[in-house]
């Protein structure tokens, strides 16, 4: 960070007509964004709009075909992540770049450990106190000497952050750093970013929840398509414009909106049917949930909200079958179920869309067909012998009842976006005619136009008699739900019905604590 | 590579809707069986290579293209090719099995005893699988219940039999002299083709078919693929796992009767080390150890790579030193080619020289 004769008008940071194309993909298409010192700047776009390959090209990963980059009025080349970062780039990426067995302070120091000046060994009174004053600076306190992977994602994050403003950093690109926090680390998060604007860091900060760009930026450039949407001052539009700006077309009366505004928000299932579907008494799991009880109604959308790590992503796996309980009994359907596996679950006619989509919810390397007929094989074999023309046939099918953007049902499963996944193994539960579906946080990492989709697809399910729980960490989720079962420390605190829940979800969000 | 590009262009286009693209697995009417060969044949690319190296051989030596050769070749490859099936089946499922060797030389024993005690040929071989059989099923006991890494649990495995099959030997080695157990698993012949080439064909092509045709074959390919998203999805992912390994029991049990009625002999000390050359086919086919792709077809051809690279390396009359050099280095550019995606990098780094530095300076200019 030297001291330059800033002229107040110079950018720090401008990209001027980025374009970008992979064989068959036009990824960029003359992208410009000029972001201000000491400011921090929002990047919003759906996913595959262009924000990961404009990411990777700020940080030297990728060379963009045309178009340049201008540091402080001064253009720069990168060759290579190394270029990047010593220009004074430095990214953040989602998920954590840190060794969790080295400690905080070898961390922040990776690749340029301090050493003695005789004999030439690591120095690490210097390294402890050099590590201290950078988390200070952004204002944490940790014990430098312990392994990283002691401290919570948010702490991860703050360590992260001092690694990169130890090195040369006039650019802080930071990629969905709220997408695994809970809301109280959020706001710490926050805090430091806000501190270190007013330090004249200058940061780029990418995100799929629009509160957030609100809250920290000035400016939200949007990309569509690989170019420049719109450019929104945060003090003259709101979220939802930001969100019309993403999808290029308003958002006038649909769910997100809904759920976005304050005010009247939208409900996914019709309410309560007289039939009694699953009844709950006394389950829990030892450390983990104390003992619930609730009834689930036919037909009925049921929220199971709070903070991340508050137990609802544990209530419904023992729901589903895939944790076991230390006791209490659970009703499905008029018969007393012991779901002891997934395969008990299925079999009772549960489905789960599992939180972690990527490591639980499909086979990366099976076509879309095969993944959605796994839970279903018998019903595509005689003597075990499979039937992968009919297969094949219900595939195809449920491929164009849930609109996937898919080339085929044969198209291997890795290759697709996330929500196009996740309508996937949605598939894989209608096929299986389950009568509960689970869904664990369904929206997570998926782009506000699959959001969309997927809330249309859960309402048809409830509304053609299907009935469904969403255990999820996101309040504008929880609301939308006909009834909401609020837990903190895997208890739940509170029931709320729809009409109950306030459009901002204060009401859910009082009892949190 | 083309191929690669053209899955990310349709990734990132994602444009067609599926309503409608035609049911594109099907085919026209009429291919059914062509379709069906096609989906059994391994990709080409793996038998570009062994054709390769069959020119090769009759390049180099006239005596290896003769039918007295092909048949050497195939008989000596067909105990390693059984083995190979069964090493792919727990391979697919993201696991490995080393004792498959020490299983073979087992049943060479548990053959030779109980042949010695007068029995009948089939009493003794459906006993001697059996056996083997009950030892795979430990290995998947030890995988699933004890919930030890596969490798550590059949390697534990692999030892136990040793001493086992060497404390049921209690002699230096057993004669067998049955005949009828010999005709059946090394002299006879059916139609022309040598039994142990016949039980060799029968278990590729049924665990070909197997692979492709059943839920069982589905179930493997999900298991290794993503364990998690197999059992969520409700398959039965511990009983699965046990008859894999018990599967691969079995194999190495039949391939220890074709090496019995080979040798005439019941030994303790047959087979070593070939788990290893068995996991070497499987991975030069093409599969990958962290399970979920492969076919069986393909680990057997792997088994013919080797196999006959070793056939003309004798036939030339390289000495056995050598190679087990060479044969290394086989491996790692079978592999490197196939499951390391060596083509595609090979042909990045290719166009990175030539055709990146022309753009670059187009960019320049």
């Amino acid at each position: 960070m030297t001291v330059q004769a800033v002229n107040a008008t110079v950018p720090e940071l401008r990209i001027e007509g980025i374009t970008k194309s992979y064989p068959g993909v036009q990824a960029l298409n003359g992208v410009s964004i000029t972001v201000k010192k000491g400011t921090i700047h929002g990047l919003a776009g759906q996913n595959g709009a262009g924000k990961s390959t404009l990411i990777k090209i700020l940080a030297g990963a990728e060379e963009p075909d045309s178009g340049a980059i201008f540091l402080g009025g001064n253009r720069v080349r990168f060759r290579s992540p190394h270029d990047a970062q010593s220009a004074g780039i430095q990214t953040i990426y989602q998920e954590l770049s840190l060794v969790p067995q080295l400690s905080v302070a070898e961390n922040i120091f990776l690749g340029s450990l301090p050493l003695r000046a005789f004999p030439r060994i690591v120095d690490w009174a210097e390294m402890k106190r050099e590590a201290s004053s950078a988390l200070a600076r952004i204002g944490v306190d940790l014990d430098v000497r312990k392994p990283v992977a002691s401290f919570s994602v948010a702490e991860q994050q703050a360590v992260e952050l001092a690694k990169a403003l130890r090195k040369n950093a006039r650019i802080i690109l930071l990629d969905e750093p709220t997408s695994a926090l809970p809301p109280p680390d959020v706001r710490r998060l926050f805090k430091v970013l806000k501190t270190l604007a007013s330090q004249g860091e200058t940061m780029l900060y990418i995100s799929h929840r629009m509160d957030e760009f609100y809250e920290l930026c000035e400016t939200v450039s949007v990309l569509r398509d690989g170019q420049n949407a719109e450019e929104l001052s945060t003090k003259r539009s709101e979220p939802a414009d930001v969100v019309s700006a993403m999808l290029g077309k308003s958002l006038a009366g649909s769910i997100s909106a809904g759920s976005l505004s304050s005010g009247t928000h939208p409900r996914l299932g019709k309410g309560r049917g007289d039939k009694v579907l699953l009844s709950v008494r006394d389950l829990h799991e030892a450390g983990k949930i104390a003992p619930t009880s609730f009834d689930l109604h036919e037909g009925e959308v049921l929220g199971v909200t709070g903070l991340v790590g508050s137990g609802q992503s544990a209530l419904v796996g023992l729901l589903a079958g895939a944790r076991q309980k230390s006791g209490g009994s659970i009703e499905f359907a008029g018969k007393a179920v012991h779901l002891s596996s997934p395969r008990d679950a299925i079999r009772a006619g549960i489905g789960l869309l599992p939180q972690d989509r990527k490591a639980h919810g499909f086979v990366p390397e099976m076509s879309v067909a095969d993944n959605m007929s796994l839970a279903s094989l018998p019903m595509f074999s005689r003597l075990g012998l499979l039937n992968d023309r009919k297969i094949s046939r219900e595939a195809q099918n449920f491929a164009s009842r849930l609109e996937m953007r898919i080339f085929g049902v044969g198209q291997i499963m890795k290759t697709l976006s996330g929500g196009t996944q996740q309508k996937g193994i949605l598939a894989r539960w209608l096929m299986r005619s389950v009568r509960l579906l689970i869904c664990d946080e369904p929206t997570r990492g998926v782009d506000v136009g699959a959001k969309e989709e997927m809330y249309a697809l859960l309402s048809q399910f409830a509304r053609s008699g299907g009935t469904v729980i969403i255990a999820s960490s996101e309040i504008s989720e929880a609301v939308l739900c006909d009834r909401v079962l609020v837990m903190a420390r895997g208890q739940v605190v509170a029931e709320l019905d729809h009409d109950e829940i306030d459009g901002d979800g204060e009401e859910v969000l009082r009892r949190f604590a | 590579m083309g191929e690669k590009n053209k899955m990310d262009a349709q990734r990132d286009g994602g444009i067609a809707s599926v309503t409608d693209a035609p049911a594109d697995k099907d085919g026209q009417g009429g291919g059914h069986l062509l379709d069906a060969i096609k989906r059994i044949l391994p990709q080409s690319y793996l038998v570009l290579v062994l054709l390769g190296i069959i020119i090769i051989g009759h390049l180099v030596t006239p005596n290896f293209l003769t039918l007295r050769n092909f048949s050497n070749v195939v008989s000596f490859s067909s105990i390693i090719a059984i083995l190979a099936v069964g090493q792919f089946y727990v391979i697919l499922t993201g696991g490995i099995d080393l004792s498959v060797g020490a299983i073979l030389a087992l049943s060479t024993v548990v053959a030779a005893l109980t042949l010695q005690t007068g029995v009948d040929a089939g009493v003794a071989t459906i006993f001697t699988l059996g056996v083997c059989s009950i030892f795979g099923l430990g290995n998947g006991l030890l995988v699933v219940w004890l919930r030890i890494p596969p490798f550590i649990a059949t390697l534990a495995m692999m030892s136990v039999v040793q001493g086992f099959s060497y404390i049921i030997q209690s002699s230096s080695l057993i004669q067998i002299e049955n005949e009828t157990f010999v005709v059946w698993f090394s002299d006879g012949r059916l139609v022309g083709i040598p039994n142990p080439v016949l039980i060799f064909l029968v278990v590729t092509v049924a665990a070909a078919f197997t692979s492709r045709y059943t839920t069982f074959g589905r179930r493997l390919y999900a298991i290794g693929g993503n364990r998690e998203a197999a059992r969520l999805s409700g398959l039965p992912v511990s009983r699965d796992l046990l008859i894999t390994y018990s599967l691969s029991g079995f194999l190495a049990g039949l391939a220890g009767l074709l090496a019995a009625a080979q040798l005439l002999q019941g030994s303790s000390l047959v087979g070593r080390g070939s788990e290893l050359d068995a996991i070497a086919a499987v991975v030069v086919g093409g599969a990958s150890l962290m399970g979920g792709n492969g076919s069986p077809v393909n680990s057997v051809i792997g088994v013919f790579v080797l196999a006959t690279i070793i056939n003309i390396m004798n036939l030339v009359g390289i000495s056995s030193e050598p190679q087990l050099v060479i044969k290394g280095a086989v491996i790692i550019v079978a592999v490197f080619l196939s499951s390391a995606g060596g083509v595609g990098r090979i042909s990045a780094t290719l166009s990175g020289l030539f055709g990146g530095r022309k753009r670059g300076g187009a960019e320049r200019s």
